[in-house]
């Protein structure tokens, strides 16, 4: 309870008005310090560093704790982490990123602003000047799928999506006479190959068939990718 | 059970990383909203029907969604987080099967990886093509930039080999049959199931208030689950077309088994899958048990922990150990039921010491005293445990007798009772508790490592029951003693997990709020809810110290206060209160997680942003007429540089994420 000094405000000894604490007195100094020399970078969080270290202000460059190297174990994890994901990546389950402005990413509030940024028609936000002319080596662009494909084998679908409003009776009918564990897929893929879209650029019901206008600029003498695709991926 | 916002945010991203976007989208929106008909789904997606349908389709083949359809109505899906997580482990995996089976288990896994569930026959297929894929001389999928092996097997592959392999795998449990339970989510069948015994089994039908009937129905339903899982293992009966002479009419000890158990510990890749009659079902529908790869990781967490406290031996014959063990264990959380825990998996000493490979040297890694050479165990025995000489001696004869650790001296099979070290240290000293323990006068450093073939059998197991012994008297309680008399031992896993959890709790903390903070928390726990005025006595600190240090840790939600009033003005007056303060292990726990799925995340954003940066180059490395070449070969020096900088940044950041999740697996999952 002490009501040091009469005048509060900046500045003063005294500290502030009617504060019911002790002034730290450190604090203070501190304080002053940094109004003196305004070119004082102060991080928005506060570092806690180690007794032990001189204070630094924001931990970058040499003050960073360095993680111990990897172990060899770990490389290899990760290298068949990595392996893995390429090859997800350029199979047909992998759906590629739509989203608009990836590099400066706007706050999210609700779920209209979540699904705006998304799948928005290629044609519209393209750049003419750098996306728009076709060239050569567009032809080894990996395919986009903005949806994964399931036509091709040996994806299979779950039976569970069968059960679709246009089918359902259809569909319990035959919920009731499959037995537990065993999916029929050939009638599945059926199914998805009536809706095969007609939007996507690379569509066809083999991916394989992707290429095969390369094997025509090739003379058929390929070695890379003749059958690209799905098979490829494994 | 409710998520964390972090832990939604790092299964979406980790789904983003694996699987694209449209699948992440579908299943952020599961994780958010909970159980939704495909119908919410496109609503809250604003998705078309065709991309919904697709994107589920790929999150049910890969087990990453539930869904039930009800008696009437439609289906509901709901996202399984457990699935998801486990994506950041699959590299994890991958490199368990390749040390232990070689590659062409390896290779096999990681179809399954990449296929969800999938049947025998076309995962025999698809190694079909790769193979023809090889034979046409192409690298069949690992880009050769990482490759140290562009693995090109032309001696294996037949269906043959792979239903060896497969059966190994499957005894082990590594992958499993799916049958259509698996699609549901767990907890949906156990209330099915509960409403089903309480209409039709429980006369009166409400249990409530009754708790008789509520264990009547526990037990009910604990039968009706177990009978459950017991029928989705049978897969042998099933599955098996020509069980010959093979693995199958031997069981699990059989000849054949043993003798590739034996040699496969130390080497790796020379495993040959020798046709040996065995057939799978080619309709059955495998895929990876992402429960048993949590036990399999748990078991190569403790044996780290044990090289890290113990040293290298003793760890390789934990491992041994911990191998017999695994396949009884068909999850982490074995044990932790009266009934698991009565017939929970032991394991002898001569079982270790017969499938243990012969080029550990078992004699190495016990501590001796120096100018003690290399005897027979007769000789060695009764000076080995003497108990050594130590400056804190005296600390630790007081505080010992309080800690866990107050186990009878162990007996050893020779009859030599002896004192093995404990740490009886100072409990509340900082350093020793995370390193590993250094004595004056004992050497765990030998000579000579003796040649092999010097020992005979009985002090090889004699050496193994020294091993043991220490593992049995550590700290952590690694292995516990059967009293059976024969040398058992079991594994209290969740005894284990939780010492490391409080270790790594300390570890956390000491970094965080130096060792002061450090000492006041271990303080904390170890004596309860304490007084401010008892902790300046026990802790030896000034109190101002302790004040602050204490407040710091309150903000940050590491220890927290509990006032208790002495009389009816509560907070009137702060003289009649009591403020305790106490450090809450589980609270901890879950904060440590919450905080390491925000760094998991974090770290994946990053891996977004290098990306992008580096964005010109990776273009070029994907492309589909060079992809499978080494890099070097078709691009220029500048750009090689910045394709291995970017690598060498990518190769951080999934380290560190690989670090984390064992974090995560440490507090969570193991």
């Amino acid at each position: 309870m002490s009501f040091r000094g009469g005048r509060g405000g900046f500045g003063g000894r005294g500290g502030l008005k009617g504060a019911t604490w002790e002034q730290d007195e450190g604090l203070e100094a501190e304080a002053r310090k940094i109004r003196q020399n305004k070119g004082v970078k102060i991080g928005l969080f506060p570092v806690r560093t180690p007794p032990s270290f001189i204070a630094v202000e924001h931990p970058t460059g040499a003050n960073v704790k360095r993680p111990k190297p990897l172990t060899v174990r770990e490389k290899c994890q990760i290298r068949h982490l990595k392996t893995l994901q390429e090859q997800i990546h350029r199979g047909p389950l992998y759906s590629q990123p739509t989203k608009r402005n990836v590099d400066n990413p706007i706050k999210i509030f609700g779920e209209d602003q979540f699904n705006a940024q998304y799948g928005s028609d290629k044609k519209a936000t393209m750049d003419p000047f750098t996306e728009g002319v076709e060239t050569y080596s567009d032809r080894y662009a990996p395919p986009k799928n903005l949806v994964p494909k399931l036509s091709g084998r040996p994806f299979k679908v779950a039976r569970s999506l069968r059960t679709l409003p246009r089918k359902k009776a259809d569909i319990l009918a035959r919920i009731d006479a499959m037995t537990a564990g065993e999916e029929d897929m050939e009638e599945l893929d059926e199914d998805e190959q009536e809706e095969e879209p007609v939007d996507d650029d690379f569509d066809d019901d083999e991916l394989g068939d992707d290429y095969n206008a390369e094997q025509y600029f090739d003379n058929g003498d390929d070695g890379d990718d003749g059958d690209a695709g799905g098979e490829e991926d494994y | 059970m409710s998520r964390s916002q972090n832990a939604v945010e790092l299964c979406a991203l980790l789904v983003d990383e694996t699987y694209g976007e449209l699948t992440s989208r579908i299943f952020t929106i599961l994780l958010r909203r909970g159980k939704l008909p495909i119908s919410e789904i496109s609503r809250h997606t604003r998705l078309g029907p065709k991309a919904t349908r697709n994107g589920l389709a790929v999150l049910i083949q890969q087990n990453l969604v539930y869904y039930h359809t009800g008696k009437a109505g439609p289906t509901f899906y709901e996202a399984n987080d457990g699935a998801a997580y486990a994506l950041a482990r699959s590299g994890k995996v991958i490199e368990f099967v390749e040390s232990r089976y070689g590659v062409f288990a390896r290779d096999v896994v990681q179809n399954l990886f990449l296929f969800g569930h999938t049947k025998v026959s076309d995962l025999a297929e698809a190694y079909a093509s790769q193979q023809k894929q090889a034979a046409k001389g192409k690298s069949n999928g690992h880009p050769a930039a990482n490759g140290v092996n562009g693995h090109t097997n032309g001696n294996i592959g037949s269906g043959a080999h792979m239903d060896g392999l497969l059966v190994e795998l499957l005894e082990l449990g590594l992958i499993e049959p799916v049958v259509q339970r698996m699609f549901r989510n767990p907890a949906d069948i156990k209330d099915e199931l509960e409403a089903d015994i309480t209409t039709n089994e429980i006369a009166g039908g409400s249990i409530k208030g009754s708790s008789k009937k509520k264990e009547q129905l526990q037990g009910i339903l604990d039968e009706r689950l177990k009978r459950i899982e017991a029928e989705d293992r049978e897969w042998r009966s099933k599955v098996l077309k020509r069980p010959l002479n093979g693995v199958l009419t031997n069981g699990v000890n059989g000849a054949s088994k043993k003798r590739r158990l034996s040699h496969s510990g130390s080497s790796i890749g020379d495993h040959n899958y020798e046709d040996d009659g065995t057939r799978l079902d080619p309709n059955l529908v495998i895929r990876i048990n992402h429960e048993k790869c949590a036990v399999l990781l748990r078991n190569a967490q403790l044996v780290e922990a044990v090289k890290n406290k113990l040293g290298d031996t003793t760890s390789q014959i934990y491992a041994e150990l911990l191998k017999h063990l695994e396949k009884k264990i068909p999850r982490c959380a074995h044990g932790t039921t009266e009934d698991e825990y009565q017939d929970r998996p032991l394991v002898s000493t001569r079982d270790v010491a017969t499938s243990l490979s012969k080029s550990v040297n078992v004699s190495l890694g016990i501590g001796k005293t120096i100018g003690e050479g290399p005897k027979s165990g007769e000789l060695a025995g009764p000076k080995l445990g003497s108990p050594p000489v130590n400056r804190k001696r005296k600390a630790g004869d007081l505080e010992g007798s309080g800690s866990e650790n107050g186990d009878d001296p162990p007996i050893n099979g020779n009859g030599n009772n002896h004192e093995v070290d404990q740490d009886g240290d100072d409990v509340f000293a900082d350093a020793d508790a995370v390193k590993s323990p250094k004595r004056p006068k004992v050497t765990f450093q030998d000579k000579l490592p003796e040649p092999e073939g010097l020992h005979s059998r009985e002090d090889r197991i004699y050496h193994i029951k020294e091993h043991m012994a220490l593992l049995a008297d550590d700290q952590y309680g690694f292995v516990t003693r059967e009293a059976d008399g024969q040398g058992a031992w079991s594994v209290n896993f969740q005894k284990v997990i939780q010492k490391i959890q409080e270790a790594e709790i300390d570890k956390l903390v000491l970094e965080l709020f130096g060792a002061a903070g450090h000492r006041l928390v271990r303080m904390l726990r170890q004596l309860g809810k304490l007084d401010e005025k008892h902790l300046k006595d026990t802790t030896l600190m000034k109190q101002k110290d302790i004040r602050t240090k204490l407040a710091e840790m309150q903000l940050s939600g590491w220890v927290d206060i509990q006032e208790v009033p002495k009389d009816a003005s509560r907070g009137a007056n702060n003289n009649r209160v009591i403020f305790l303060w106490f450090f809450d292990n589980e609270r901890c726990s879950s904060l440590v997680l919450d905080h390491t799925y925000k760094s998991m995340s974090r770290l994946l954003h990053r891996l977004n942003v290098e990306r992008r940066r580096a964005k010109s180059v990776l273009e070029l490395t994907h492309r589909s007429d060079v992809r499978d070449k080494p890099p070097d070969e078709y691009l220029m020096p500048a750009q090689l540089n910045e394709l291995h900088a970017f690598q060498d940044r990518e190769d951080m950041l999934l380290g560190q994420l690989g670090r984390l999740d064992e974090i995560v697996g440490i507090f969570k999952d193991y």
